[in-house]
């Protein structure tokens, strides 16, 4: 497949400015060819009778008149070339952004987010600069190598071949050499990230080893890890520091070809010393070419392997769609029916779930106890199509759930997750998430409801408190209490908890179940809880075992089964007794 | 928050007198390398001043050779004239009577200009070129073949003057075919040679000279940064545990690691290129002013501007540069912080107004890079303008002083070599503020490690070797952080040489701070510790730590083999010895099980490893040291029933002799100790045995059936 299938149509709506940026590239580029035109002639002028300093002003001023029109024009390209590559990396970042929103979490759980980063940063990037600079030196590059070329080969032809004849060597130098370079710098990053590790291993261990007073021991050992980078690092030095002084030898030598033989074509009248002058700048010109090429190479190199890397993302198709919905069906009423549910990861796993059934009345509280592991979340997961489940099994309403379009279902179902998800936002904006429009009475409402209002007015800055790294940091209990806000306000059809209490205290988090229960009397919810404690008033408790409906009724008909449930009860108490 | 990449903030200073001090301490063992870097780069940028001249002198001499001539027709009239100008060390030939003088166009300038003008009238002045050449056969006959007078009329008086075996031809080369003319110059031409012999002797110095220049200082600076590496590492390793509890790990390994790496950068690559940028744009200006101060001086106009331009750009480019690092990082943030909570957006539907979102930041951040790349497109292009404007100048100035016959053709090409070296400098040293900037942030850091407060390490105390292994706490009260809750509320106990006592308690009751402050890894507030008898305080840190044998929960293996994680670089533990502690541990079987046995690596801090195989081979650790204290804080996890025996095995050979602590979490173990210290709560609440604490129906019963049944 085409490398480049996601970027084209990203250039093709910029196909006008790059061809004019690139056009007026070549046109400056010729403008600066004609100065050393206008030196040759100057210079030439200066024996001739009649040729005087007026003369010279003239060729002065046009000088000045060409470096003012490159000037301009030098801006315009630039702005419309590397501005150009700006707009593309942002439109290309959009749609991996985009993209990426629209990946599920099987996509997620088999991706680093680390790498998923540095493809939005580092990868993205080197696609720009190939897009950007990239361009910018190819016509460049090519451009002014071929007219200066052809400039000289017009001064004189003999020459020019002389003073080429050492840059084939340079370009030989720069492949050979680059190579090298690259395993040595390869060796450097490689020692360089033993470092890092020795280091990071160290400071993970730091208790270690202090216990083991084993301080002296490993500045030792770092010692080595450092040493060693050092001497990969003189490696590299040492054929790096050859690199540049090389290069600019050869072109030196290429001068000095010029030097000689131009000299000799001058005396032998073969040539003028106009011409001898102009020769050297286009020398000079044609010389730069030599070196970018390498790194016009790099460029494109670095920037098709991150482009790959980028394709691999964005040509992930999203497993989680609409296709078998039916988009009359616009609302939920809380009737939630698993029939027979079968289900393992892959064909080689043991069963998740192993004909489970359970039916929910709407506005009945459904229970889930089970140890850890047991897939009480991954059932509640399914429900909300965070993963897909076999079809046939979760009926909404009497109706398949893959029936319901994904908005449908998750505007009518909101969950408190067991793992806390907050923005850094202010805690307002994290409440009113899924409502972004509601007012801050409604906020405070379901603020009060999740028992956590009292902890922001706390805050300096109240509800404009920012949450996280540049805010102040919530505690466990606190984010959870303000998920739990947050999930209200969507006043669902359905709510779930999934274990979303566990960092509250015991007290509290019966407070606010028991509320729960009480006002969402004609509404559906679902309770995965660890405490059994706070779920004794569930209309229905199922308790999950190896994924099998191990024991199932109310508090009091568990109890009296004394199985999981009542030793998970008993268990609790003495639990609540030592820490009371 | 989880996933997201550590940065630091690059702080505003290019220039810090009180950082690069500090830095150039650490170059100071290295001053002989830094010299001879400093010296090669003198002596490569002499080289590149030299090599305009260079071509000066190749254009001046040998190809244009425009020499003039004057003529006497007394030898009275040349002695007077030489007499003037007897500082100038004219040369004179005689021929046919007649004195000539030779006057290359140096020394023309420096004869009045009421003179030159007299001996124009008198037609004895004779402007042109004139070409320099050796007598031979060929050139003879061209130079009869000139006395043609239907060839060479211009000039009646004097065709040319011989003198010896040198002649100045009188004319122009257009009088002559091509290939007299190149015997007529075959003496420029061979010294053209030479000059071109000479050009690459200089060329490969020069790139001999870069060569060790670079490798010298580079050299100087990866050893210097090495030292302050293992310095700052050292350091690191002496802080206080609370130190590393409030710093990120990735934080504090960022400070060995990569600020230093910034800092060997910038005094291998950033400093140094900024010196020979800047020698090389003193060297031009001062060659040019030594070749021609005036034309210097008029070329020079341009240096203020020049200034204002860098000065102006760098203040530019330095804030665009912060205004796109701050948008990239919002923007990194924010994808970041998306990709953690993708599920949060997906499950309350709010996809798009968190793409709306995310598009106004991209645009920020585009924006950001657009008005840098505005700023680019305007300073970069100026540059190449001023050297226009300066060719222009050059072009113009000196072709009028050319016009004059105040200066060569020769010194202009000079002129123009050297402002074509004087832009790069220029370029460089701008690109160069970005790498100090970084490094300058990168050393404050690694500096301010630097200074934070040490753990005493006692260093000053006796020696001392724990003999019974007593350990007592007198009313001990921690908290480990100021105003925060106490984790011991006044502990006290006593555990006598030999004896072997289990914590057992609820999470949070404190088992851990006891051990955290028996091996002095944190203060505590009040009361104090005894060991031997003797207050903690005046033992030598590594002698508390010493002495004390501890097996962690989770057994954190170093890299190495295994023989290094048992001996741990203690070199007077030979094979037997170690053979011996692995048997009694029980883990010889494992061990040798291994296919490189003892010498078998260690990955990942041992994770290849089982738990338990783990804690064995800390077991064997313990006693290849022999200690007098034990310290055991059992795993929780699940061990397989065989490993879980061997342990319990080795537990008891390990506890025979010593005076033991372990935090128990197995009903085995707590049957082998004598004493069971129950803690609720940072404070002690119950001891005595498994028996008399299971009849108190107190902590230790609830305890009792909620862990251990």
């Amino acid at each position: 497949m085409n490398t480049f299938r996601y970027v084209i149509p990203i250039l093709k709506k910029n196909i006008k400015r790059i061809a004019l940026g690139i056009g007026i590239l070549i046109f400056v580029d010729s403008l600066q060819l004609i100065i050393p035109k206008i030196i040759q002639h100057a210079i030439n002028n200066l024996e001739k009778p009649g040729f005087t300093h007026v003369n010279l002003l003239y060729s002065a001023l046009f000088i000045l008149l060409l470096a003012v029109l490159t000037t301009i024009f030098k801006y315009v390209w630039r702005i419309l070339l590397i501005g150009n590559a700006w707009q593309f990396q942002r439109s290309l970042r959009q749609s991996y952004y985009n993209h990426l929103m629209k990946l599920s979490q099987t996509f997620y759980n088999k991706q680093k987010t680390g790498e998923l980063m540095a493809r939005a940063t580092n990868d993205i990037q080197a696609v720009r600069m190939m897009f950007g600079f990239g361009f910018v030196m190819a016509s460049d590059t090519l451009f002014l190598s071929v007219a200066s070329f052809l400039l000289m080969i017009q001064i004189n032809p003999k020459l020019t071949l002389l003073s080429i004849l050492p840059l084939p060597i340079m370009t030989v130098f720069i492949i050979f050499m680059g190579k090298r370079i690259h395993v040595a710098f390869k060796r450097v990053q490689t020692s360089f990230a033993d470092l890092s590790g020795m280091v990071q291993e160290n400071i993970s261990g730091i208790r270690v080893v202090k216990a083991f007073v084993q301080e002296e021991s490993e500045v030792d050992k770092m010692a080595d890890y450092a040493g060693d980078y050092v001497k990969k690092n003189l490696k590299l030095v040492s054929l790096q520091a050859a690199f540049h002084p090389f290069m600019g030898m050869i072109i030196s030598i290429s001068m000095g070809m010029v030097l000689v033989f131009g000299g000799a074509a001058t005396i032998k009248g073969d040539m003028n010393i106009g011409e001898y002058v102009a020769f050297y700048s286009y020398l000079g010109t044609l010389v730069w070419p030599m070196i970018a090429i390498g790194w016009i190479v790099n460029l494109y190199q670095n920037g098709t392997a991150s482009l790959k890397r980028l394709n691999e993302i964005l040509d992930v198709e999203p497993d989680i769609t609409d296709e078998k919905a039916d988009p009359e069906l616009k609302s939920i009423e809380g009737e939630i029916e698993i029939k027979n549910l079968v289900f393992r990861y892959r064909d080689d796993l043991p069963n998740v779930f192993d004909d489970i059934s359970i039916q929910l009345k709407k506005g009945d509280t459904l229970a889930i106890v089970g140890r850890t592991g047991c897939g009480k979340s991954t059932l509640v997961n399914q429900l909300l199509r965070v993963y897909n489940p076999p079809e046939g099994a979760f009926f909404i309403d009497g109706k398949e759930l893959y029936r319901y379009p994904l908005e449908v279902l998750r505007n009518n179902i909101a969950i408190v997750p067991q793992e806390i998800f907050l923005f850094s936002d202010t805690i307002a904006n994290n409440i009113a998430f899924g409502r972004p429009g509601a007012t801050r009475a409604d906020i405070e409402r379901v603020a009060k409801l999740a028992s956590v209002h009292d902890d922001i007015v706390g805050f300096k800055e109240g509800y404009e408190t920012t949450v996280g790294e540049r805010g102040v940091t919530l505690s466990g209990g606190q984010k959870q209490r303000i998920a739990m806000a947050r999930a209200f306000l969507c006043d669902p059809a359905v709510l779930i908890l999934d274990d979303s209490l566990s960092a509250v205290d015991t007290r509290t988090e019966k407070e606010i179940l028991e509320q729960i229960i009480e006002l969402r009397k004609e509404r559906t919810t679902i309770i995965i809880a660890h405490r059994i404690s706070s779920i004794q008033h569930a209309e229905q408790t199922v308790v999950l075992e190896n994924g099998k409906i191990a024991e199932r009724g109310n508090h009091e008909e568990l109890m009296k089964l004394g199985g999981i449930y009542a030793e998970l009860y008993e268990k609790q108490q003495i639990e609540e007794k030592l820490k009371g | 928050m989880k996933g997201q990449i550590y940065t630091d903030d690059i702080g505003g200073k290019i220039y810090d007198g009180k950082m690069l001090a500090k830095l150039v301490r650490y170059l100071k063992p290295y001053m002989g390398h830094v010299a001879v870097s400093m010296v090669f780069l003198l002596l490569l940028t002499a080289i590149q001043l030299y090599m305009p001249i260079l071509t000066m002198i190749a254009v001046d001499r040998y190809i244009v050779s425009d020499i003039n001539l004057i003529s006497f027709n007394q030898q009275s009239d040349y002695d007077a004239f030489a007499d003037k100008y007897a500082r100038l060390k004219l040369e004179s030939y005689e021929h046919d009577g007649r004195l000539y003088v030779l006057l290359p166009v140096k020394k023309l300038n420096r004869i009045f200009k009421d003179d030159i003008k007299k001996l124009e009238e008198q037609n004895r002045y004779h402007r042109g070129q004139y070409v320099l050449c050796k007598v031979n056969d060929k050139t003879t006959a061209i130079l009869q073949k000139l006395e043609d007078p239907t060839l060479y009329t211009q000039i009646s008086d004097s065709k040319y003057a011989v003198q010896q075996k040198v002649f100045a031809l009188v004319g122009k080369e257009k009088y002559l075919t091509r290939d007299e003319i190149i015997d007529m110059r075959s003496d420029a031409l061979h010294s053209l040679v030479l000059i071109g012999i000479v050009y690459l002797v200089l060329v490969i110095f020069r790139f001999i000279f870069q060569y060790l220049q670079v490798y010298f200082i580079n050299y100087a600076a990866q050893y210097a940064m090495l030292d302050l590496r293992k310095e700052a590492f050292a350091y690191l390793q002496k802080l206080p545990l609370p130190f590393f509890d409030r710093n990120p790990v990735g934080r504090l390994v960022t400070r060995v690691t990569n600020d230093i790496r910034a800092l060997d950068e910038m005094l291998s690559a950033g400093l140094i290129d900024l010196i020979q940028n800047v020698l090389m744009l003193i060297g031009i200006m001062i060659a040019m002013l030594i070749l021609d101060l005036k034309f210097a001086l008029v070329t020079l106009t341009i240096l203020p501007f020049v200034v204002l331009h860098l000065k102006l750009f760098k203040d530019r480019v330095r804030v665009a540069f912060r205004v796109v690092r701050k948008k990239l990082a919002a923007l990194n943030a924010t994808l970041s912080e998306d990709m953690s909570g993708f599920r949060i957006i997906q499950l309350f539907n709010q996809y798009s107004r968190k793409v709306n979102y995310f598009a106004g930041i991209n645009q920020e951040y585009y924006d950001a890079g657009f008005s840098q790349t505005k700023i680019f497109a305007v300073f970069r292009p100026l540059i190449f303008t001023m050297r226009f404007v300066v060719v222009a100048v050059v072009l113009w100035y000196g072709g009028s002083l050319i016009l004059k016959h105040a200066i060569t053709v020769g010194l202009l090409i000079a002129f123009l070599q050297y402002m074509e070296r004087f832009f790069d400098p220029l370029q460089h040293i701008s690109e160069k503020f970005n790498v100090l900037q970084a490094a300058m942030s990168g050393a404050e850091r690694v500096f301010a490690l630097m200074e934070e407060p040490a753990k005493d390490y006692r260093q000053e105390q006796d020696e001392k070797v724990l003999v019974s292994g007593e350990i007592e706490f007198r009313d001990v009260w921690l908290s480990y952080l100021k105003n925060d809750e106490y984790a011991l509320k006044g502990i006290s106990f006593k555990v006598e040489p030999g004896e072997s006592v289990a914590l057992v308690g609820h999470t949070g009751s404190g088992k851990t701070s006891i051990v955290n402050l028996l091996t002095d890894m944190y203060e505590y507030q009040q009361g104090d510790i005894l060991l031997d008898g003797t207050s903690l305080n005046e033992f030598r840190l590594e002698d508390i730590r010493r002495n004390i044998g501890i097996v962690q929960q989770d057994v954190f293996l170093f890299s190495g083999n295994i023989r290094d994680n048992i001996v741990l670089n203690d070199t007077s533990i030979d094979d037997e010895t170690l053979e011996k502690v692995a048997r009694y541990v029980n883990v010889d079987a494992f061990i040798d099980s291994l296919p490189m046995k003892y010498e078998e690596e260690v990955t990942e801090r041992g994770s290849t490893f089982s738990v338990g195989q783990r804690q064995l081979i800390a077991f064997a650790r313990v006693l290849a040291y022999d200690p007098a204290i034990f310290i055991l804080d059992e795993a929780t996890s699940n061990i397989d029933t065989e490993t879980e025996t061997m342990i319990q095995e080795a537990i008891k050979v390990v506890m025979k002799g010593r005076t033991s602590i372990i935090i128990a979490h197995r009903l085995s173990t707590i049957k082998h100790v004598d004493r069971i210290i129950v803690l609720h709560k940072g404070k002690i609440v119950e001891q005595g045995s498994h028996d008399q604490l299971i009849a108190n129906r107190g902590v230790y019963y609830d305890l009792y059936r909620l862990q251990f049944e």
